[in-house]
């Protein structure tokens, strides 16, 4: 045998001497190898081929010669060969086209919609000038019986006095909804509007807000003249029509006071992404008048009036714990004895938003967790939509085998391959781009709808849209395309052509895996829309919010309690209202003031227990359906009920007794009242007679705290009118209200809401985003059914001559159908096992943030399985059986 | 016109290919070369120059049969061609030129 050149030497030549070349090099070397070996012996020669092989290793010769001979079309024909080819395949498999392009587009619209909002949710207030640098001042304090609280707002003169000892504080504007909701009349005194968003604000207002003017003008200036007034273009065409508004007078009454404004120019309505949002500006000195009338000071220059919203802007890099020290510092020589539970509570404006347990705040703030919610929704959907491409591209594969065989051998290699799937995956990402615009057009209006929103077209081309857009399209495209390029260009041309392919297991294996996560998604969108949609219908089965469709609230003001039994004896003649009540604001909003008092048990011993004092008349508990667990409501024949209270569960709770041993326990309840600057305790004695049942009188997020009912009416803050009969006469009969009530209160406005307004507004932000989540989800829900109906039509395909051979044999259409369904069902099994644990963490998480949820057992989950089950077996039946039931000779002929 | 230029390393393996007219590939180049020019040649530098010829035009390339003493790989057989001929002519040409135009005396050294 032969001597053999050293292994390591060829095997490295082998490594980097290029194809062209190795076998004229190797074969020289060998020669001369085998030479050496017989003239100097086999150690010299495999030193000697080492030698050669380190001496071959030259950069020449490991790369080709000459470049192959270019065989590709010219690019603009290879553009048009490929549009050709990718369009051709979409119009031959059209159920898969379908599924691919309808999915895509609603996925897309989807994300469209998403994105515009988390876009407009995430950039509130961002679009004010050095919107980065604006704070506005707030302040925590310590009420009596210890609790904290946060105020929104701050006294007037804080601001100013801190950018007199902050050089760092380069401006500062206030403004304040003084008397709110403010009271606007035009024309006829008796046509009055209650406006919420007027606002008294500083000359100084545009140094830090961006409130462009739509009128010629300028906004400093019109504020300087305290008989101007600014109003916005909504608030224009609502007062003037189309007449030109600027010069026209307006009259705001405050307190018997009249205030003729001239309307000096127009504002822009504010955008949808800000908690300042005013239908009127004018400015704070107006309001001198009223305020020194009888001898008072100008609140708005005050220490302790806080009322105003005060914003700063300061230098950029300012330390913001300096800032917080010098307001400390303004509080200690200005407070009092305030000043020690008093702290300086500065929020960016960009983070108003997102700042929650405030109390005043002008908007309802934006929950976080809701945009991480839809934005992960949002994703989910588009995933799923990817998934159906990959899915349905590789079940085709085989389709596609012949082609990619032909190609190879013709010299393409695999990258263009790859590019040509990838383009196709592009390609049809982009028309189903141009088909989600239209969907997004068309849902536009529902959506703003669904977000009380105002998008319009234009937010697509602002930025950061359109990059994001495109960003979508391009990783999208990629990602869906990607697996199915790399799968299909791995065909080896031999096996392809030779006709013995078969497409691998692993691709199946994947596509097991990637229609379980479908699913999982499915479960988990389910199961999360079933327990979304059971607490808002708990939220609706409130004790409060039972007749809240037939209870309307009408706001007292300060009318003359004298002449209330006028009214009542007036209005109760209508056979149409049921009973008519006093109380407190209900629901209780958290912006809503507090209502909170001081208990004082002296047989108990227990001092301090803080209690939210209801001031009700007699009919309350009566009306409002109360149980009584002990003791005995407010009776009419016993007067001195008048300086009784009712407890709720959780006060008897927190005293340590049983309801029954409550009753008859005298309470002292402390008011604080300010008198000449200072608070006087006012005490009031109690007795308990009755406890009833715990209601949520305030969102369900929170807590249900000790209550007592007293039955005192006479600082109710509303009247509550229960209405019998049908909807369709309410108006009749709020007509009729209204009259009787201009004529018992000449000077006061009837103003009046249906309780599920209020209830609406409490639960707008849950109702949102429990629609929008629904509507969500059920896209996600489409896009899968989709996927699977588009895989399932497909294996019915491919099995048309199984499922024929098998009917010739005498297997029943119902065989055939379980056949084809029952792979599913097992990916679906396979699906909750994973699913189910997760839908449990997701939906728990969330369920923590409200404190009383609806029940949420095992069984949410066995009915969104169920009904996932039932989907599949809906959609793949359909296809599974129109297979199933074809005639077996025609599809054994078709071979 | 870069390319056209032939270094003398080159001009001797074009020549060697030349001379050994069908038989020539790497080892026998290299063989011939060492036995004209008395200089240990490095087979590495062979190749080179040969792609390097092939590549200009000079030389032209074939496979010849598989032979076991070479590990049952083919050889490389290269052949001059046309161009390469007169590549070679109009270097010999500039040669005995220049060696006409020398003084007299360089002769006599």
């Amino acid at each position: 045998m032969k001597h053999q050149p050293p292994r390591f030497a060829r095997q490295l030549l082998q490594w980097f001497c290029h194809a062209e070349f190795i076998e004229e090099v190797e074969g020289d070397l060998y020669e001369l190898f085998q030479f050496r070996v017989q003239y100097y012996g086999l150690h010299s020669a495999r030193l000697g081929y080492l030698r050669d092989v380190l001496n071959s290793i030259n950069r020449y010769r490991s790369r080709p010669r000459k470049e192959p001979v270019k065989r590709s079309l010219s690019s603009w024909d290879g553009l048009q060969h490929f549009f050709k080819i990718a369009l051709r395949n979409l119009l031959r498999s059209k159920t898969s086209s379908i599924v691919n392009l309808t999915g895509m587009a609603v996925s897309i619209a989807c994300f469209l919609l998403i994105s515009i909002y988390l876009i407009d949710e995430l950039t509130f207030d961002n679009y004010h000038p050095d919107a980065g640098n604006v704070y506005r001042i707030g302040y925590s304090f310590k009420s009596f019986d210890g609790t904290e609280g946060k105020d929104s707002r701050a006294a007037g003169l804080w601001s100013v006095a801190l950018k007199e000892v902050m050089p760092e504080v380069k401006n500062f504007t206030r403004f304040s909804r003084f008397g709110y909701p403010g009271k606007v009349w035009r024309g006829n005194p008796n046509n009055v509007f209650v406006e919420r968003e007027f606002f008294w604000v500083d000359s100084t207002l545009t140094d830090i807000f961006s409130i462009p003017l739509a009128s010629p003008g300028n906004i400093k200036e019109i504020l300087r003249n305290p008989v101007n007034v600014l109003i916005n273009q909504s608030v224009a065409k609502k007062y003037f029509g189309t007449a030109d508004p600027i010069g026209q007078s307006i009259t705001y009454v405050r307190d018997g006071l009249e205030f003729p404004l001239t309307v000096a120019g127009i504002i822009n309505d504010p955008p949808t992404n800000t908690h300042f949002r005013p239908d009127f500006l004018a400015s704070s000195s107006a309001l001198n008048p009223l305020w020194k009338q009888n001898g008072g000071e100008d609140r708005i220059n005050s220490w302790t009036d806080s009322f105003s919203y005060s914003f700063i802007q300061v230098q950029s890099g300012t330390d913001l714990s300096k800032v917080s020290e010098a307001l400390q510092e303004i509080f200690n020589k200005h407070l009092g004895d305030r000043a020690s539970t008093t702290r300086p509570v500065l929020i960016l404006l960009r983070d108003i938003h997102f700042s929650s347990g405030l109390m005043f705040e002008l908007d309802r703030s934006g929950d976080i967790i809701h945009l991480y919610i839809f934005g992960s929704v949002g994703l989910l959907i588009l995933g799923m939509a990817s998934m159906n491409y990959i899915n349905l591209a590789t079940a085709r594969s085989i389709r596609r085998a012949k082609e990619v065989g032909l190609r190879k051998t013709l010299g393409i290699n695999r990258l263009s391959l790859i590019g040509q799937f990838i383009g196709e995956s592009l390609l049809m990402t982009a028309i189903a781009f141009g088909l989600a615009l239209v969907l997004f057009v068309l849902c536009l209006p529902a959506f703003n709808e669904l977000t009380s929103k105002s998008f319009d077209l234009a937010y697509l081309v602002t930025a950061p849209m359109p990059f994001i857009l495109s960003l979508v399209v391009v990783i999208i495209g990629i990602l869906s395309g990607v697996y199915p390029a790399f799968y299909l260009s791995g065909f080896k041309p031999i096996s392809v052509l030779r006709g013995t392919f078969s497409p691998g297991r692993g691709q199946e294996y994947f596509r097991k895996v990637l229609v379980i996560v479908q699913i999982v998604i499915t479960v988990l969108l389910l199961s999360g829309t079933y327990v979304i949609h059971s607490q808002l219908e708990f939220i609706d089965r409130g004790k409060l919010s039972e007749f809240k469709d037939q209870i309307i609230t009408v706001r007292l003001g300060n009318i003359s309690a004298n002449d209330m039994p006028e009214f009542i004896q007036k209005t109760r003649q209508d056979p149409r209202i049921k009973e008519i009540s006093f109380g407190p604001h209900l629901p209780r909003l958290d912006n809503f003031g507090n209502i909170s008092r001081s208990y004082y048990f002296d047989e108990l011993g227990i001092s301090n227990l803080s209690v939210e004092q209801f001031d009700t008349d007699f009919d309350f508990p009566t009306m409002f359906k109360l149980e009584f667990i002990a003791g005995r409501d407010f009776s009419k024949d016993n007067p001195a009920d008048t300086a009784a209270i009712i407890l709720n569960e959780r006060a008897v709770r927190d005293l340590g007794i049983t309801p029954a041993n409550a009753i008859g326990l005298q309470a002292e309840d402390v008011a604080y009242y300010e008198q000449q600057g200072k608070l006087v305790p006012v005490t009031t004695k109690h007795k308990v007679i009755g406890v009833v049942k715990d209601f949520n009188y305030a969102s369900v997020r929170r807590n249900i705290e000790p209550m007592a009912i007293q039955g005192q009416w006479k600082s109710a803050e509303m009247m509550y009118v229960s209405l019998i009969g049908e909807a369709a006469e309410y108006a009749d009969v709020i007509d009729k209200l209204t009259s009787t009530w201009k004529h018992v209160f000449p000077a006061a406005p009837f103003q009046y809401w249906f309780m599920d307004q209020e209830f609406g507004r409490l639960y707008q932000t849950e109702r949102q985003m429990g629609e929008l989540f629904v509507s969500l989800a059920g896209m996600a829900i489409l896009i899968a059914c989709l996927g699977l109906f588009g895989l399932a039509s497909f294996t019915a395909e491919q099995k048309t001559r199984e499922i024929g051979i098998r009917k010739v044999l005498g297997a029943s259409s119902l065989q055939m159908l379980i056949l084809l369904t029952s792979r599913y069902v097992k990916l679906a099994l396979v699906a909750f096992v994973i699913g189910i644990p997760i839908a449990f963490f997701v939906i728990s998480s969330w369920m923590e943030t409200f404190i009383y949820k609806a029940e949420t057992g095992i069984s949410y989950y066995i009915w969104s399985c169920l009904l996932v089950i039932s989907i599949i077996v809906v959609t793949v039946g359909v296809e599974s059986l129109r297979a199933a039931r074809s005639n077996p000779s025609d599809s054994i002929r078709h071979e | 016109m870069k390319g056209t230029y032939l270094g003398e390393f080159e001009e001797i393996v074009l020549l060697a290919v030349g001379i050994l007219r069908d038989e020539a590939y790497g080892v026998s180049v290299r063989l011939e070369i060492e036995n004209q020019t008395q200089r240990n040649v490095n087979i590495g530098a062979v190749h080179t120059a040969l792609h390097r010829l092939e590549d200009k035009g000079y030389l032209i390339s074939r496979f010849g049969k598989a032979e076991e003493v070479r590990g049952g790989k083919r050889k490389r057989l290269f052949t001059l061609t046309a161009l390469g001929v007169k590549q070679l002519r109009e270097a010999n040409a500039l040669r005995k030129q220049m060696w006409s135009q020398l003084p007299k005396v360089i002769h006599q050294i």
